[in-house]
């Protein structure tokens, strides 16, 4: 394992956040069994008190973790210098087997832990606790989740191989290579394009019908990340066979990579969101989403125009 | 209509610890809208934790207590302070003051977090002011009054807001008997107003006015007097 302060730093704060959200576990278990607003028990009144401290504790780490994930991302980037044959973060999660696992895990929780706080808003509003046990049941299903990535984070960092040389972005996302994203690849930027303007233009036609609005924006994150890797990062980069959707997370092309990751999650998210908050009958708004949509799609649009301003070609 | 009602209220302080106390024992109790309620005992027999009960200042171990229909015993806390400010005014034994601010600033202090113009909760604490003969000392700290102005300004940042019920936790402790007399009258009169009006006390005069109901507090239990 290397010590790097980051890669301590990650551990650290995963380990204590995930001691703290363990307490909130214990007390979640309890209160989705036995939580009942009606009666008037000692218990009750003791699940009450326990529901305020698990919902804060809960909400503070996993807030918490969410901006972990975008240091977690920081970190693997800054291990590529280390790791031979790693330029990027790419080069690091293909390191060993368990990177990919990691990052897939860590992605697929900041959704579910905003879920959850999204959730935990709706049901601060009510006086009933109308949400309270419903949120608990969450939280005690996504909390398995936590502990898998906890887990993967640890298998990572520790089978991490200064000796062994691993593949640089290049190769990992190179259209002939041998890897399982080959396939996807291979698929013509132009109909990559393509389908992420349609897709776009078809959540923005369909913020009337929330659930639509949602399911749209779920398809819409794999696009985006295939639409960066394909159509928009060798825009982003100046070079027509650098596809890689880590790069741009460095210094020189400043930073830029947070910027497109925070806003697709947090369109993504918004409308996830809304979806949640009609299906619990609450007040719901699609204007954020929206907002972040199109300031996403006109950050990375931004980048084959001005090619195209610079250069007078494409490079499709 | 019932405006206050206990149901099966226990509070037992330090719950399940080497200093458990109970303070109330499975109290039922309803309160009708409108009247003037003394609930009477000694020091210590649980009238001060039953009057928090109602202002949700705190929460039963055991029962629920309900206020004008709203079940306040689950209030979440952060529901409870827009509880007290539109529903209850509280006069407390020992003013509870705030010292170094005025007596306009003290009055003014449950108006900060509403919605109106600061030119209407300025009128509003002016007419309390007014109201408890306390307007004309109205920017001195509260630290340099007497007791009896101290008395007023309380009263009148308790009822600043119109609150519907008023819940007054020996009131008279500190007062000399001329003041007392005073106050005793205001309660009576803001009765007349069709406030509900319930007094914790173990003061004899209470007993001179025309109560609704009269309440023995011992030591826990609660027997209609």
């Amino acid at each position: 394992m290397y010590i790097l302060p980051e890669v301590l730093i990650n551990l650290f704060l995963d380990s204590l956040l995930n001691i703290f959200l363990f307490i909130a576990w214990i007390a979640g278990i309890r209160i989705a069994l036995f939580f009942d607003f009606n009666s008037d028990t000692p218990y009750q009144y003791a699940l009450l008190r326990q529901s305020y401290l698990a919902s804060t504790i809960a909400k503070f780490a996993l807030t918490f973790k969410i901006f972990l994930l975008f240091y977690l991302i920081y970190t693997l980037d800054k291990l590529s210098n280390l790791i031979p044959g790693a330029m990027c973060a790419a080069g690091v999660v293909s390191a060993n087997g368990y990177g990919v696992w990691l990052l897939s895990v860590k992605i697929v929780n900041i959704y579910l832990f905003a879920s959850w706080l999204a959730l935990h808003s709706f049901d601060m509003q009510r006086k009933d606790y109308a949400f309270t046990k419903k949120k608990f049941a969450f939280f005690v299903a996504i909390f398995p989740l936590v502990v898998a990535a906890w887990v993967l984070e640890f298998l990572f960092f520790n089978g991490l191989d200064v000796s062994k040389i691993v593949s640089c972005c290049g190769v990992l996302f190179a259209p002939l290579s041998h890897s399982a994203l080959a396939l996807v690849l291979q698929i013509d930027p132009k109909i990559v394009a393509a389908l992420f303007y349609l897709l776009f233009v078809a959540i923005v036609l369909s913020w009337r019908r929330v659930y639509l609005f949602a399911f749209l924006h779920i398809v819409f994150i794999f696009v985006a990340l295939l639409g960066i890797i394909v159509f928009f990062s060798p825009y982003i980069y100046e070079l027509p066979t650098h596809r890689c959707p880590f790069c741009l997370l460095q210094k020189e092309y400043y930073y830029i990579g947070y910027l497109i990751y925070a806003l697709l999650f947090l369109g993504t998210f918004s409308a996830i969101k809304a979806a949640i908050a009609k299906a619990l009958r609450e007040e719901f708004s699609v204007k954020m989403a929206l907002v972040f949509d199109i300031v996403f799609v006109a950050v990375l649009s931004y980048y084959p125009l001005v090619y195209y301003m610079k250069n007078g070609v494409w490079l499709l | 209509m019932d405006i206050i009602v206990c149901e099966n209220v226990t509070k037992i302080y330090g719950y399940k610890t080497a200093k458990e106390h109970i303070a109330l024992k499975d109290v039922n109790l309803k309160i009708a809208k409108g009247s003037f309620v003394l609930l009477m005992g000694p020091s210590g027999s649980g009238k001060s934790t039953l009057l928090s009960l109602i202002a949700s200042l705190l929460r039963p171990t055991q029962g629920r207590v309900i206020v004008d229909g709203e079940v306040v015993s689950k209030l979440p806390d952060r529901f409870s302070a827009d509880f007290r400010r539109q529903k209850i005014g509280f006069i407390f034994q020992k003013f509870n003051l705030l010292e170094d601010l005025s007596v306009q600033e003290n009055v003014l202090v449950p108006l900060i977090v509403s919605d109106e113009s600061i030119k209407v909760i300025e009128e509003k604490a002016k007419r309390a002011m007014q109201r408890f003969a306390i307007d004309h000392k109205a920017l001195m700290p509260v630290r340099k009054l007497s007791g009896g102005e101290q008395q007023r300004c309380a009263i009148a940042r308790a009822l600043v807001n119109d609150p519907p019920i008023i819940l007054a936790d020996e009131p008279t402790a500190n007062l000399d008997d001329a003041l007392a007399r005073q106050l005793i009258a205001t309660l009576d009169e803001l009765k007349k107003e069709g406030k509900t009006i319930v007094v914790a006390t173990h003061d004899p005069r209470f007993l001179d006015l025309d109560v609704d109901a009269l309440y023995e507090v011992k030591e826990g239990n609660v027997y209609s007097a």
